[in-house]
């Protein structure tokens, strides 16, 4: 078994030579599986193993982030609900005011970047050790600092230059800073590329333009965004008021 | 659809092993309501339903993480199935009531990617529990071997030789996968 084990060590660490791997393989597919069933649980047992103990900090990271996003979406939900129990007419009766009031405000006016432009705290993803910039960069940013956030989004790709997700950031902080240039060219490359970041790249690409009015483009630019988008109603609203 | 045809929505699987907030707040925007109207349907309420969703992104999580998970059938389908099934097998577990689970409604492609996300993770709870059935010096020796990678540093940090350290984590594993292989939990999975 010992010897067994260490076979199968071999094995998956590409430590085999052709020959090796070719025998090894034979024998996994021969009548008795007793062998490739004591295969299958080692190679489980060691991508648990090495999942469960070799990335413990980073699992921590990732619960700790979904665990915030998740109390945020049910609190909001569950205050919802709590309010219609209790208020329920005197919510509906308010709700038409406040849509009576936003229509006579909003209507017909363009819409502006500030109505669209609400970013949600970030939570940036550790690479590496720099784990103290990062947190300076985010706690800048969700603070509104975009000042400071631009210029350590900046020390931080010095380091991680195709750090998509920073790069995304400092956009953003550009177009709330008015370098739009900048901004607008970084958008466009990451729209261009496969990363998760695609159609952000384009909601933020077109916000940089309705902040400066240029309204055909935003059109232009909305239009290209997948659907079922996350920020879907909003992208629909402006589309329709700029329409 | 070709079965084993990566579908678009993998950027969901990518955008979870990144930890990307983007990405997940979008999941629990466009998927969580169908999973949290089941459930509020079916016996449950919105704490029951944070957690099941909560759990099962978790779970997507460390399969995508330790395999190759391959989404090969929309994200909104699969996802939906993970939290139904996870959902129907808690009520039969805590009222002990006989649930017939049968999706007539999906495909055979989403139900077999579901599936395999849960045996996935009654397996990991599997591992788990066996891995707290080792000895105290098993334990801290394979946390130490997957923590250093190193086996020298491992034994040195133990204050034991090299050869004795490789031999003990030889051992060790053997142990745990004997432990793994003899549950009736994992006969079961696999049968």
């Amino acid at each position: 078994m010992e010897e067994q084990n260490i076979i199968f060590d071999n094995y998956l660490m590409g430590k085999m030579s052709a020959d090796e791997i070719a025998d090894f393989e034979k024998e996994l597919t021969v009548d008795d599986d007793s062998l490739k069933k004591d295969f299958e649980i080692y190679r489980d047992l060691q991508m648990y193993l090495k999942h469960e103990i070799g990335n413990k900090e980073q699992n921590e990271v990732f619960k700790e982030n979904i665990s915030n996003i998740s109390e945020k979406y049910f609190s909001d939900k569950k205050e919802n609900v709590r309010k219609l129990n209790s208020w329920h007419f005197l919510a509906i009766a308010s709700s038409i005011i406040v849509a009576f009031g936003l229509f006579l405000f909003t209507n017909p006016s363009k819409p502006s970047y500030s109505e669209y432009a609400i970013h949600d705290n970030i939570s940036l993803t550790v690479r590496g050790d720099n784990h103290e910039q990062l947190q300076k960069a985010e706690a800048e940013f969700n603070n509104g600092s975009y000042e400071k956030a631009n210029y350590l989004f900046s020390k931080i790709l010095q380091s991680d230059s195709v750090n998509t997700e920073i790069i995304l950031y400092k956009a953003i902080s550009e177009i709330e800073l008015g370098i739009y240039t900048d901004a607008e060219n970084s958008l466009t490359e990451i729209s261009k590329g496969k990363s998760a970041y695609t159609d952000q790249a384009k909601w933020y690409l077109a916000l940089s333009k309705l902040k400066q009015e240029k309204y055909d483009e935003c059109l232009q630019v909305l239009n290209t965004i997948s659907e079922g988008f996350e920020k879907q109603k909003e992208l629909e609203d402006i589309i329709d008021r700029l329409e | 659809m070709n079965k084993d045809k990566q579908h678009e929505d993998q950027k969901y699987i990518t955008g979870l092993l990144e930890n990307n907030s983007f990405v997940i707040k979008s999941i629990y925007d466009k998927f969580a309501p169908k999973v949290i109207n089941y459930i509020r349907n079916n016996s449950g309420d919105y704490d029951r339903a944070q957690d099941v969703i909560q759990e099962s992104l978790i779970t997507i999580f460390n399969q995508a993480s330790q395999q190759n998970l391959k989404l090969t059938c929309p994200f909104d389908a699969y996802f939906f199935l993970v939290c139904k099934r996870k959902w129907l097998n808690e009520i039969k577990k805590t009222s002990n009531k006989e649930v017939t689970i049968s999706d007539n409604d999906v495909s055979i492609n989403e139900e077999q990617m579901a599936i395999e996300t849960l045996i996935f993770e009654d397996k990991q709870s599997l591992f788990n529990t066996m891995f707290q059935k080792l000895s105290d010096t098993c334990k801290n020796l394979l946390k130490k071997t997957f923590e250093i990678k190193s086996m020298e540093k491992v034994a040195e940090s133990l204050d034991v030789t090299y050869a004795y350290a490789r031999k003990k984590k030889s051992l060790c594993v053997k142990q745990l996968t004997q432990f793994v292989r003899e549950s009736s939990i994992y006969k079961q999975l696999m049968s």
